[in-house]
């Protein structure tokens, strides 16, 4: 299920502003992706252009493509990439107005599935997948805010996956939550990259270290260095890498 | 020393601005004491059948008022669901759609539009929407939906129809701006969830804009509501000023704020003036009422943006 | 399969999409299409009748009005939104703050009988001072609400930094606040007079209108939105023409104050 996605030289603005500057990476199927660097050095930002939602920031634009599956996601309509490419933001969001149950199904009805069994046995899968199944599985058509923020994080992923997604980015999805929930959310993170590829913005280094297959490091737009975890902190290459792991960055 | 200085000029301070809130309730309480001593007359000749006498009749002595309240409910309902339809529609397109270029352009004229004076609008109906309601648009409305009740009968071109029109025109500026203050405050991050996951425009507002906004909506709906109860001179101009009960909207109505200013000068008799305060104690707690619970909604909506 | 179902039900939100977006269009229009059919009548209408000498009896009696009427309700209303500013939060004031909000609420005409009850009796006569008196109280809830929000939105962060420098909170608010507050407050004043100038209702019982110059503040004057509204209703398509002319001045002189007090809160804000 799960297919590489290729960055080639992508750059990224916020109306003059220049945020990315020609950042070139691939992120391997089956295998988590970690972006890591200081705040405001454009891991939200170069996300936000995988799935094409950077675009719809008034102002904003980008230059370079993407690819997954041979297919250049800037040249697809947008719709069809976010069904491709699922996103878990910084925060919960699930939607508040929805109940538990609503909010997994809503991609699924945006998608045009009536079906009733389909969408029922689909939340069900979703909500396995993000473990949260046996958590929430009596009080389904309660309001989603009755649930702890942990809970919540975990039912936006499921309302990512319920669409089947081939690329699931998650965007410091831990930072604002407790240790407890963090640690669920990672171990949740281990669990799905048999079957997507995963990309996992990060601040927390330990944490990078320890899910990663791949790590990236940002820094003010540019992609200094990428390689194993393993490499890249131990041995770092470049010069600015080091100052980062070593705290004598910004 | 010092200190003590502080305090008095402070003391004195707040008993000065205290000074401004007593003449307030002061005003307010002559004028509801005002109100209410002026219509004791009516009040106790008629008692509740003032409120749903159906004939007012001066020369008779017959003072109903319940064809101004239904004068005054209708129209100000015809204008409310124009204005909510198409207000709504507009602040939804300035929010939503803002990559267009001519949001700046059409904010500066709406607030232009909401300068406009009352009897401007009056005026304007009375020469330009009335002919053309009697003309045009309520032959139209006849011939396409004449079956419907609301739209059959002879066509006059004032009356509630365009009444209604009126304030709709006139309750624009306040739903659009209300509304687009609400749609603004629908947090980012939920708008960006819904476009996460593959929604369209039209179905992120569907999807959490509106929703996260009703309550707020509501609220703005029922603020306009009480506005539109009160307005006076431009309804005065083109409902007609007949105090009569009809199914159809192109009849001619009367409103409970048009009435006074047609007949207040003319109460000959003790007891007509009475009815007449009278009509505008009704007027006052029915546009109390409104404004109070229009309040109430937007309030619960600020509180909750605040919590979460 | 399933795909391309998927990429049939995009064609079809798409189109929803745009038509939704039409429709949105359509609704903008209709919003700005009574403004702009308003101004063109108001000028094409109200030119040929303009200069009757009419019209300077009532422009002079719309200023005098509402001048008047400001000069009363200005501090009234600004010291009260002051009050409402200084008490925010607190729970006494709700009662206060709601009774402003029910004088906002309250529609303009009972304003009017209520003057005619009190000044048009007591003083036997309708007059200027009535209709001025009937104006004030319109437009004072209005003003108290300008003043709050404009104190809201431009000082918060400044009077706390005067509170932390140790001033006291009377010395704070009119050492540092109110320099600062002159133009806002002005800006909301001159709002005010936008409202009061146009408002009719309750002028009918106080002020009556007069073709002809007052005789001093306490006879029955008239302003160009009572000109307007007795001319309209006038058989005579020579005084209907009036009252368009009156309507062209009136919205004239309020675009002006409008783009004026646009133009100070532009520069307020650079
Ligand atoms: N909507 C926006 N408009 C303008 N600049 C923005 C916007 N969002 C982010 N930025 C800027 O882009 C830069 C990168 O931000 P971001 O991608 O959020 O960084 P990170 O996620 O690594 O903290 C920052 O300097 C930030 O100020
Ligand atoms: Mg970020």
């Amino acid at each position: 299920m799960g297919k590489s996605l290729i960055v080639e030289t992508l750059s990224a603005f916020y109306g003059k502003q220049q945020i990315l500057r020609h950042v070139s990476m691939t992120m391997p199927e089956h295998q988590v992706t970690t972006i890591i660097g200081p705040s405001g050095s454009g891991k939200t930002t170069f996300v936000r252009c995988l799935n094409r939602l950077h675009e719809t920031t008034p102002n904003a634009h980008m230059e370079g493509s993407v690819w997954l599956d041979h297919q250049n996601l800037y040249e697809l309509d947008p719709i069809i990439v976010r069904r491709k490419v699922g996103m878990v933001f910084q925060a919960p969001n699930p939607f508040p107005t929805k109940t538990v149950y609503e909010n997994v199904a809503a991609g699924l009805r945006l998608n045009g599935i009536r079906n009733k069994s389909i969408i029922s046995e689909q939340v069900e899968k979703s909500l396995q997948l993000s473990s949260l199944w046996n958590e929430v599985k009596n009080s389904l058509h309660q309001p989603v805010w009755n649930l702890t923020r942990g809970q919540q994080q975990r039912l936006c992923i499921a309302r990512a996956l319920a669409i089947e997604p081939s690329v699931l980015i998650l965007d410091e999805p831990s930072s604002t939550l407790d240790p407890l929930s963090a640690l669920k959310i990672e171990e949740l993170v281990e669990d799905l990259k048999s079957s997507y590829t995963i990309v996992l913005v990060t601040h927390n280094m330990q944490q990078a270290a320890r899910v990663a297959d791949l790590t990236a490091l940002f820094l003010e737009g540019e992609l200094v260095e990428q390689g194993s975890p393993a490499d890249l902190f131990t041995r770092p290459r470049d010069k600015r890498t080091e100052d980062y792991l070593t705290g004598r960055f910004g | 020393m010092n200190k003590f200085r502080k305090h008095d000029s402070d003391r004195l301070f707040a008993g000065a601005l205290l000074s401004f809130a007593l003449i307030l309730v002061l005003f307010i309480f002559v004028i509801i004491s005002v109100l209410i001593e002026r219509s004791w007359k009516s009040i106790t000749t008629f008692g509740f059948s003032f409120l749903t006498g159906q004939t007012w009749n001066p020369l008779r002595h017959m003072y109903g008022s319940l064809p101004f309240l239904y004068g005054t409910l209708i129209s100000s309902l015809i204008g409310l669901v124009l204005a909510t339809v198409v207000g709504g529609g507009t602040a939804i397109l300035l929010t939503q759609f803002n990559h267009l270029r001519f949001v700046k352009l059409a904010t500066f004229l709406l607030d232009v539009l909401a300068t406009i004076p009352s009897v401007v609008y009056g005026l304007w109906g009375l020469f330009v929407l009335v002919p053309w309601l009697r003309n045009t648009g309520e032959p139209f409305l006849k011939a396409t939906l004449g079956f419907v009740p609301l739209f059959s009968g002879q066509v006059w071109g004032v009356g509630l129809l365009a009444a209604g029109l009126i304030l709709g025109i006139m309750m624009l500026p306040t739903i659009i701006s209300v509304v687009r203050k609400l749609m603004d405050q629908v947090p980012q991050e939920l708008q960006d969830g819904a476009i996460a996951l593959g929604a369209t425009r039209t179905e992120k507002v569907r999807m959490v804009v509106l929703p996260y906004a009703r309550v707020g909506i509501l609220g703005a709906v029922f603020l306009s509501f009480g506005r539109a109860l009160g307005e006076t001179i431009a309804v005065t101009m083109v409902i007609g000023n007949s105090p009569t009960i009809s199914s159809s909207l192109f009849q001619p109505g009367d409103s409970l704020a048009s009435v006074l200013v047609t007949q207040f000068l003319e109460a000959s008799t003790h007891l007509y003036l009475s009815s007449l305060y009278e009509i505008g104690l009704v007027l006052l707690i029915v546009a109390v009422l409104f404004h109070s619970v229009s309040k109430f909604l937007v309030w619960r909506v600020s509180e909750r943006a605040r919590i979460a | 399969m399933k795909e391309e179902l998927f990429i049939r039900a995009i064609k079809k939100r798409k189109r929803r999409d745009q038509w939704f977006f039409v429709f949105l269009l359509v609704m903008g229009f209709f919003s700005l299409f009574p403004l702009f059919s308003v101004l063109y009548y108001v000028v094409s209408k109200g030119w040929p009748g303009l200069f009757a000498a009419n019209d300077l009896i009532s422009v002079f009696g719309t200023l005098e009005m509402t001048l008047f009427a400001l000069l009363f309700a200005a501090p009234l209303g600004i010291g009260l939104g002051f009050y409402l500013y200084e008490t925010r939060g607190t729970r006494t004031v709700t009662v206060i703050r709601f009774i402003a909000e029910l004088l906002a609420g309250m529609p303009s005409i009972l304003v009017g009988m209520v003057v005619y009850a009190i000044v048009v009796i007591s003083t036997g006569t309708f007059s200027l001072f009535a209709g001025s008196v009937s104006l004030a109280v319109f437009v004072l809830p209005f003003l108290a609400r300008e003043t709050e929000d404009r104190l809201i939105a431009s000082t918060s962060t400044l009077k706390e930094g005067a509170l932390a420098l140790g001033a006291s909170n009377s010395r704070a608010l009119l050492q540092m606040v109110l320099p600062v507050m002159k133009r806002p407050l002005l800006v909301a004043v001159l709002l005010g007079v936008i409202r009061a100038m146009g408002e009719t209702a309750p002028l009918i019982f106080t002020s009556l209108g007069n073709n002809f110059w007052p005789a001093g503040v306490f006879s029955p004057a008239s302003t160009l939105s009572l000109q307007i509204y007795f001319d309209a209703l006038s058989p005579y398509t020579g005084v209907q023409a009036q009252a368009w002319a009156g309507a062209l001045i009136l919205i004239a002189m309020i675009m002006i104050l409008f783009l004026v007090a646009r133009w100070i809160s532009k520069g307020e804000s650079k």
